[in-house]
């Protein structure tokens, strides 16, 4: 394992720029991309090793470049395309859910979308409820689009070649609080060990990040962090937690939580979505359909709009101690 | 085998009487690195810079923390040299 220790933001930006020098079809596309590095520090370096030709700026005009990226790779190219937050992808919806996500369908196989959507997700830092929202479930609901959360930079790197290479259309998730940015402090487990070479991580293969008896968190992105905040805490109380990270929701990997939900007994999903209609209700359906549901709860958005104020945002999102009250709450609950 | 500080790289402008940090670390004490090798990241006034090591050897000591305010010229680490 290498010992250099990097951001989530280099571990992207790395991945790409070695899938670039690979495969000259690859190239990158959006918003302040180019010379400005991304606003989130994902696509830094890359215009100055490549130009303008294969880094390129794009207006404001998200239908345009998401559809060009889709008519792009029709023609055998594998874009890259980056719209700075999720929470804008509505300007666009009608290429990301009509054309990006269906036309492989409704040409019976012979049109290939290999693009790579990518976008920042998550609140956490008083950016308000139009650029703090996860939303990751309304695009995992949508067939057609496969999604990837990483959770740290080792992840990230892993499956940014991943969805590169995967010809059909992947949209990738990463959340501004864990990407090492100075401005905007993240977690120190979301920065790791990350060799400099090429690698993979599959879609849809969960990761157990922490073994534990007593009860399963099922979680991904920066709530792996504040998840295993809250068992370090439980385990002072005597409660050992398994964490599971997602990875990605598109495939998801419906085994390794049932598995683990036939072992501990006991599912916690936190997840820094809206809770109603999502995630969470779909992790319980997974488990009570392969009857392993005995003991279920949730820690997620309670279906309001992301606070401005900073006490108030930090009341909706899940933390450390919500999760760990919520795990308390079970085992007091079974007894 | 010599010690040699790594110090923080001039980038100030004209003020240099305001606090920087340091961001990021991507190395551990007791890694191996080379000369050249980018092995921290700083900001000063939401700028970041890169900390580049002076000489080929082992980081054996981090003196400044992340978080932790420096200056031009601020004494954050030392390598022993090969």
């Amino acid at each position: 394992m290498s010992e250099r220790k990097i951001t989530m933001s280099k571990a992207i930006a790395e991945a790409i720029d070695l899938e670039m020098a690979r495969d000259p079809k690859v190239f990158v596309m959006g918003e302040d991309v180019g010379i400005y590095g991304g606003i989130f520090s994902s696509t830094t370096g890359l215009f100055a090793k490549y130009g303008g030709d294969r880094v390129k700026d794009t207006p404001i005009s998200e239908t345009a470049f998401i559809g060009a990226a889709t008519g792009a790779a029709a023609e055998g190219m594998r874009p890259i395309v980056e719209l700075m937050f999720v929470d804008f992808f509505g300007v666009c919806m009608d290429q990301i859910y009509n054309h990006l996500a269906k036309n492989t369908y409704m040409s019976g196989g012979s049109v290939k979308l290999p693009v790579v959507l990518m976008t920042a997700y998550g609140g956490g830092y008083n950016d308000a409820a139009q650029h703090s929202q996860s939303l990751y479930s309304l695009f995992a609901h949508v067939p057609g689009l496969k999604v990837v959360v990483p959770s740290n930079a080792y992840d990230a790197k892993g499956l940014m070649h991943t969805a590169i290479r995967d010809d059909n259309p992947v949209m990738y998730f990463f959340h501004k609080g864990l990407m090492g940015l100075g401005w905007m402090s993240s977690p120190a487990t979301a920065s790791t060990p990350v060799p400099e070479g090429d690698y993979t991580v599959p879609l849809g293969q969960a990761k157990v990040v922490r073994e534990g008896q007593d009860l399963t968190i099922v979680t991904l992105g920066w709530m792996v962090h504040r998840s295993l905040e809250a068992a370090a805490e439980l385990e002072k109380a005597g409660i050992s937690a398994e964490i599971i990270d997602l990875r990605t929701l598109v495939p998801l990997d419906r085994e390794t939580v049932i598995k683990s939900a036939q072992k501990t007994g006991r599912v916690l999903v936190v997840d820094e979505d809206y809770q109603s209609f999502g995630l969470s209700g779909e992790i319980a359906a997974t488990v009570a359909e392969a009857g392993a549901l005995k003991s279920f709860r949730r820690v997620a958005v309670p279906d309001v709009p992301i606070p401005y104020s900073r006490p108030l945002e930090q009341y909706v999102l899940p933390n450390p101690q919500t999760i760990a009250q919520a795990a308390q709450g079970m085992l007091e609950m079974v007894g | 085998m010599a010690k040699v500080v790594v110090k923080i790289p001039d980038v100030w402008g004209n003020n240099k009487d305001v606090d920087g940090t340091i961001i990021n670390w991507f190395y551990d004490e007791g890694a191996r690195v080379s000369q050249g090798t980018v092995i921290a990241e700083g900001m000063v006034e939401k700028v970041t810079f890169e900390v580049t090591a002076p000489v080929a050897g082992t980081l054996s000591k981090i003196l400044s923390k992340v978080d932790e305010p420096i200056r031009v010229g601020s004494r954050v680490a030392e390598i022993e040299s090969d």
